[in-house]
């Protein structure tokens, strides 16, 4: 069907979404083994902050996306600091609990500043259209496929050369050993948070651009890229990206070709169908398909 | 007092006896006088906070039992829950069984539903299967959604009140003839419900199951090493629970006579998960404390709310209405309750008690 | 039993005691009536997703009951102002969930006179055993038509298959034979815009070819938008919320794909044109090609004969409710509120403000003017007597306009009347 570039082509637009909201999730458990349950009000913030820099203060968009992107890399620090420094040690339920009691009071904050209206977000790319052979794409779309592509080169490179990257990676794998090296773990953890606010606040950005509105329920998108992170490894950044576009692709397939091929699966089953794609994957890969298994030692 | 010290026990019996000390027997004999006196006394606001607070605290044990004690996490408890109510709906309603039968039968369905997601539970491990139980309540949303004819779709479908033939359990002042409202009726009904899930948790806590659980959370491969079935027990983890939640679920559509697939997202699994750590882990009366803790705080944060300063009680104005602050408030409380006491309201009891019992040599 | 135990047993005792509201004692007047004041319930979410209904909605009410007791001097017009009873609003926010709406309601069951607003649809369900049995007029702020055959519920407003018929009305009337689609939100408000146009297809004799659900968290239409496109839709009809509009609307575009496109009110949001320094890539397209369909007959500021309603409205929204923009649910709210003063004007005329009272008084309204803000209501005891307003009115898109809509037309087609509400 001639529908399936098009399809196709935005599949790979929200995978592209869901791969940066994954990242920020997978840099935070990678380091801290810590499930954020409040990843989606961070993107909400994010995109908040960028509402409000460029169009409440009216800097340009180019300049109000990097301070929101610092901004938020404080609040995650501020959050790592002044909460789950605290929890260190506990059990990892107890953890997630805290997170999503942050998940409420965030929301209600951004709710107390902003309300609940919609809003524009006023990207410049707005409405325009790029047109690749015969496909026309949204240029929003070719937008957040390049930024989640920079943003993976720009962590594949930190990670592997730069100090703090490689910090974080021992940090990673072995807790003790990298205290005892003298690595300074208090501040991987907080380096990690830090890099998921501003990974957030890119996210965000790109799920509150147009045609899309910004309003308090965008954190809850955080839930479908789920899937997106077990798929392809909860500890592995380039898997999150690639689960991403899975996860994305499916979804806008499912959206596509599942009304007409198979509609006794029921409406909107593409919301359920990136689960069960996730299950299947995991039934296989129980780490997924690129995430390192558990070894436990006895 | 006797002679004896508290806690000394001489027979195998005395350890295994559910309400062995005076203390305990004295508590029940309480529980007892305050479950008649209760309806009588309450308005009918608090006994419908008690009333959630039993059916929500059904469902927290059966939690309590996966995740406490076993320590299988899992976010689709919410997913249990519907599945319980609209089986009460279709078992009680289309087929127009009587509650004896309804209600069971609606906690067999989730347990076997949970004996299909327990060989998950063997394969994957800690945040792995929670988000495969959160798959759970998205998937099973859908179903809730699409199978109309079971379901009634997103519009949602009528739950039965509780009834053997005439006999209406949730009004029970015009079927037997006695003044008491509904309130007051489903209260009587759903508390001795409570009180038997909780002796049955207790029995499954106290012994080989619960025992096992155990083992299992705290070490899995030593429980392997020192024979116990760790997959059976994984897999009868979930089973329970999700029994113990689908019968709170037909509880909960019962009292709320509708219900729709709005109402088991994830919220009410997170809702669970709450009450389970508030309550603290591994503790059946954890359960409870925690499912009356969530209940009711809001409630309570709600009366003392109007007399903070500055906070604008207007609906519709912008920025910080009491509303917002109710919520930010809960929010917070429950942050703060676990950063400062991770073992829950249980933990808080057991140093309470202690304190009690060893004074004056309490520090 | 040691010092200990009777010392928690203490505890727990002066805790019953804070917590017991007693049921023993205690002398009942009329509920709800106080000396002068009349007390009305609120339920509405003014926190959580479904707050942005709710909040606006409420303020409708308050902002219209501070016109009765300040500007009005009260309830009972016959009556000499000093003797006029001022109403009070018992709000309780039931953070969209049905539980508590439940326990909302019973915190508020036994002080007030009747229940102003609850808001949604499976929560009013919740509460609908005990309001049967409490006999409390409750005002529905749900649009679902099954409340038209429930004696203690106000129906607000018209049913949104009004609104939807009215709309085919008008297309048959500009000799227009659509091939209908229609995009709806998957929830019972949704429901109720297919019944209204399948109706309304059978009527005016066109087909609807296409339909599509979505859910208020999706953020992609393609799948939807595709359908209609593929069974070659050119009128598609919208149920569904602003910002569901918008990302439609957006993936029409992008899919160059036009047709006339049909909201319902809660469609719309004046929000979705942006503002003058930076407005929506999409005005072109609302411009063309948009209509939203409402029960008010009136624009925002729309102040001429027949707008009474509307001009009290916008100079009380100055007066008192400033800080509230202009917005679809204000006028709803304000327009329930109106309604609920009808009702009690009729009690305190007719010499009974109890819950009986009221509720004779709600069944005998008829004929109430509402200035424009709805066709003239009417109430009965019987469900066909109570669908309270069969007109609608149709706009376009108009960045110059307060909420950016432009009156088309008002129309009121026969064919509402066919629709089988009380079935």
């Amino acid at each position: 069907m001639s529908d399936l570039p098009q399809l196709l082509a935005q599949g790979l637009a929200l995978g592209a979404v869901y791969g940066l909201t994954a990242l920020g999730f997978v840099i935070v458990y990678k380091a801290t083994a810590v499930i954020n349950f409040a990843h989606g009000e961070l993107l909400l913030l994010g995109a908040y902050l960028v509402y409000a820099l460029h169009v409440q203060a009216g800097i340009p968009f180019v300049a109000a996306v990097p301070v929101a992107m610092a901004c938020m890399a404080v609040g995650g620090w501020s959050i790592e600091r002044g909460v789950l420094r605290r929890m260190v040690g506990r059990p990892t339920f107890a953890v997630v609990m805290i997170t999503i009691g942050l998940a409420i009071v965030l929301r209600q904050a951004a709710t107390a500043i902003w309300g609940f209206d919609d809003l524009l977000l006023g990207d410049p790319w707005g409405a325009s259209q790029v047109t690749l052979g015969e496909l026309r794409v949204n240029a929003v779309s070719i937008a957040s496929l390049a930024a989640a592509g920079a943003l993976f080169a720009a962590f594949l490179i930190f990670f592997r050369s730069s100090k703090a990257g490689i910090a974080m990676r021992s940090t990673a794998i072995d807790q003790e050993a990298a205290l005892a090296v003298g690595i300074p773990v208090r501040a991987v953890y907080a380096w990690s948070w830090m890099l998921a606010g501003a990974t957030a606040a890119v996210a965000g950005v790109f799920l509150a651009a147009f045609p899309a509105t910004l309003h308090p329920a965008l954190g809850f998108v955080a839930f479908r890229a789920f899937p997106a992170a077990i798929v392809g490894g909860l500890d592995s950044p380039g898997g999150a990206i690639v689960g991403g576009l899975l996860v994305g692709v499916t979804e806008l397939l499912v959206q596509g070709y599942q009304p007409r091929l198979a509609p006794w699966l029921g409406d909107n089953f593409h919301v359920a169908a990136s689960y069960l794609l996730m299950i299947v994957v995991l039934v296989v890969r129980p780490y997924g398909l690129f995430g390192t298994r558990e070894v436990e030692r006895v | 007092m006797s002679g004896r010290p508290e806690g000394l026990r001489t027979r195998y019996a005395e350890e295994v006896a559910l309400f062995g000390r005076r203390a305990d027997r004295a508590w029940v004999a309480l529980l007892a006088v305050a479950y008649i006196a209760v309806p009588l006394v309450l308005d009918d606001l608090w006994l419908s906070v008690l009333i959630f607070t039993a059916i929500a605290a059904i469902g927290a044990i059966g939690l309590n039992l996966l995740t406490g004690f076993a320590g299988q996490v899992s976010l689709g408890h919410g997913f249990f829950i519907g599945l319980g109510a609209y089986a009460a709906g279709v078992l009680g309603g289309d087929l127009g069984l009587p509650v004896v039968v309804w209600l069971p039968a609606a906690g067999l369905l989730g347990a076997i539903v949970g004996l299909a997601i327990g060989p998950f539970a063997l394969r994957l491990r800690g945040l792995y299967l929670a988000i495969v139980t959160l798959g759970l309540v998205f998937v099973g949303d859908h179903v809730f959604r699409n199978a109309r004819l079971l379901t009634g779709g997103p519009q949602g479908r009528a739950i039965p009140s509780p009834r053997i033939g005439d006999l209406n359990f949730a009004d029970l002042g015009s079927t037997l003839g006695v003044p008491l409202g509904r309130e007051q009726s489903f209260f009587l009904f759903v508390v001795p419900l409570l009180a038997l899930a909780v002796v049955a948790a207790k029995n499954i806590a106290r012994t080989r199951g619960g025992r096992a659980f155990q083992a299992i959370r705290d070490r899995e491969i030593a429980a392997e090493i020192v024979g116990v079935d760790v997959a059976r027990y994984k897999i009868g983890a979930f089973v329970v629970s999700s029994f113990y939640a689908a019968a709170a679920g037909a509880l909960l559509g019962s009292y709320l006579r509708h219900v729709t697939p709005d109402r088991f997202d994830l919220l009410l699994s997170v809702q669970y998960v709450a009450m389970v750590i508030v309550g603290g882990a591994g503790s059946i009366y954890g359960s409870v404390s925690g499912a009356l803790f969530i209940v009711l705080v809001p409630r309570l944060v709600e009366q003392v709310s109007p007399l903070i300063p500055f906070v604008t009680r207007s609906a519709g104005a912008a920025g910080v209405t009491v509303f917002t602050l109710n919520q930010i408030v809960f929010g917070l409380l429950i942050v703060g309750f676990l950063v400062a006491e991770p073992l829950g309201l249980a933990g808080i009891w057991r140093r309470l008690r202690l304190y009690f019992r060893m004074w004056p040599f309490s520090y | 039993m040691g010092r200990g135990h009777l010392r928690v047993l203490a505890i727990l005792a002066a805790v019953l005691l804070i917590v017991t509201g007693c049921r023993l004692g205690g002398v009942k007047t009329a509920v709800g009536v106080e000396g002068k004041t009349i007390r009305l319930g609120e339920i509405s979410p003014l926190t959580g997703s479904a707050a942005v209904i709710g909040k606006p909605l409420t303020r409708g009410h308050e902002v219209y009951f501070q016109y009765v007791n300040e500007v009005l001097g009260g309830v009972g017009k016959d009556l000499p102002k000093d003797q006029r009873y001022k109403v009070e609003l018992v709000t309780l926010d039931s953070q969209y969930l049905p539980d508590v709406q439940v326990q909302q309601y019973n915190a508020m069951k036994d002080k007030v006179l009747m229940i102003a607003q609850s808001l949604g649809t499976a929560h009013t369900k919740a509460i609908l055993p005990q309001i049967r049995e409490d006999k409390i007029l409750t005002g529905a702020a749900t649009l679902s038509s099954e409340w038209l055959r429930e004696k203690y519920v106000i129906p607000a407003g018209a049913p949104y298959p009004v609104q939807y018929i009215n709309a085919a009305q008008h297309l048959k009337d500009q000799g227009v034979t659509p091939k209908a689609g229609i995009i709806y939100q998957d929830d019972d408000y949704g429901a109720e815009g297919v019944k209204g146009l399948e109706f309304a297809a059978k009527q005016f004799g066109f087909s609807v070819v296409a339909k599509a659900a979505y859910k208020p968290t999706d953020t992609e239409f393609a799948a939807q938008v595709t359908a209609m496109k593929s069974a070659g839709a050119d009128h598609v009809f919208l149920t569904s919320i602003p910002g569901s509009t918008g990302r439609i609307l957006g993936t029409a575009a992008a899919l160059q794909y036009t047709p006339r496109f049909i909201g319902t009110s809660p469609a719309w949001a004046g929000v979705l044109v942006g503002t003058a320094a930076q407005p929506s890539p999409l005005l072109p397209l609302m411009q063309r090609s948009l209509w939203i369909v409402t029960d008010a007959q009136c624009a925002w500021g729309d102040v001429g004969t027949g707008c009474e309603g509307m001009k009290e409205l916008i100079d009380n929204h100055k007066k008192f409710g400033g800080d509230q923009p202009p917005d679809y649910y204000f006028i709803f709210g304000y327009t329930q509120a109106r309604i609920v003063h009808q009702i009690l004007e009729k009690a305190v005329a007719d010499g009974d403000l109890t819950r009986e009272g009221v509720v004779k008084a709600f069944e005998s309204l008829k004929q109430v003017n509402m200035g424009g803000l709805l066709n003239p209501i009417s109430y009965g005891a019987a469900c066909k007597d109570k669908v309270p307003a069969t007109g609608s009115s149709i706009w376009s898109v108009d960045p110059s306009q307060p909420i950016a809509l432009k009156l088309v037309k008002t129309l009121d087609s026969p064919a509402v009347k066919l629709f089988p509400f009380c079935d």
